[in-house]
């Protein structure tokens, strides 16, 4: 228990941001991380025997992430036909849109990224890691970590561009 | 603020070769009130990153975790601790000098009770059985007897002699 405690529990903030980033509201955010935590309970035994906690746990709770996450979308076909809805109205231009809207629609390029690409950005722009860092947590090469997000973010700079050209 | 400066760091960041400490000054710089119109789009990108790393649970969630920990079966019992205790040996031995006390009782309580059955009925008065067994040697009985007989004697005539009179 005193492992847990010591290795597992001051996690749980990292882990919430990352939940929080992943599924959007606070109270399934913190539903998730407590999940997240539970299972850690239930394999406590082995945890110190793992390489990394930390890699575990960002892992697991990015995986239920996106367990929830694909029951969610699969269970509402409101969200489906919003999405459909948006995407079949014409566009706005980039100064008609509000604060809100941007957010909106930075979210929506960020739900679109592979789920690891996704993960690099928030641990590089919210947790503030190195790319050795994240590099070192997710059991990748240093310089794999840096093309990763240099491509995510060639891709919103391309994206930002279109929008100032066409609207969104 | 120089907003060239943060142009070109916008720019550099594209290009993946800012520093962690040129994306906090990026997250700094949207996360005010006031940014300039022509950077307002890029707002979201970063003000959004800096408001989500000061999300922090609340203090009483290791507490709910527990609960749910314990309400899912999943704490482990406390191993009991047995501490020693001494015994003396009167302790040790009181069971058995109950039960003894409970023998000595029931024994006591069942002669009492068998007593009066079995006790043989009381035989008729008689003179032998008055007398009978008072000497266990014949010798000594007959001298007895023998000591007696004058005293009966005396006592036979005196009772003639009032016997007479009184006629």
């Amino acid at each position: 228990m005193d492992h847990f405690k010591q290795t597992v529990l001051p996690l749980k903030d990292k882990l919430y941001r990352l939940a929080l980033h992943l599924v959007g509201s606070a109270a399934d955010a913190e539903d998730l991380v407590q999940d997240v935590m539970v299972k850690a309970w239930t394999r406590r035994e082995q945890l110190p025997g793992l390489d990394s906690v930390e890699a575990y746990l960002v892992t697991t709770c990015q995986n239920l992430a996106f367990d929830r996450l694909r029951q969610m979308q699969l269970g509402s076909q409101e969200a489906l036909d919003s999405a459909q809805t948006a995407a079949a109205r014409e566009a706005t231009p980039l100064e008609s849109l509000s604060e809100a809207d941007l957010q909106d629609w930075v979210n929506r390029l960020m739900d679109e990224l592979p789920e690891q690409q996704r993960l690099m950005m928030h641990l590089r722009g919210v947790e503030g890691q190195s790319y050795r860092d994240i590099a070192q947590l997710l059991g990748l090469s240093e310089e794999n970590v840096k093309i990763q997000i240099f491509r995510v973010r060639q891709r919103l700079k391309e994206r930002f561009a279109q929008v100032e050209r066409y609207g969104l | 603020m120089d907003y060239k400066y943060i142009e070109q760091l916008i720019e550099r960041y594209w290009e993946g070769e800012t520093t962690l400490s040129e994306e906090r000054i990026l997250r700094d710089f949207f996360s005010q009130d006031e940014v300039p119109a022509a950077l307002l789009r890029y707002k979201p990108l970063f003000a959004g990153d800096a408001r989500l790393a000061e999300a922090r649970l609340d203090a009483a969630f290791d507490d709910r975790l527990m609960a749910r920990i314990a309400a899912e079966g999943l704490m482990p019992e406390q191993p009991v601790v047995v501490k020693a205790r001494r015994v003396t040996w009167r302790e040790r031995l009181q069971p058995l000098f109950r039960a003894a006390a409970a023998v000595a009782i029931i024994v006591c309580l069942a002669l009492a009770a068998e007593y009066p059955l079995s006790q043989p009925e009381e035989e008729p008065y008689s003179c032998a059985s008055r007398t009978a067994g008072t000497y266990s040697d014949p010798q000594v009985a007959y001298s007895q007897v023998s000591d007696a007989k004058p005293m009966l004697s005396d006592t036979l005539q005196s009772s003639a002699k009032h016997q007479g009179q009184a006629e």
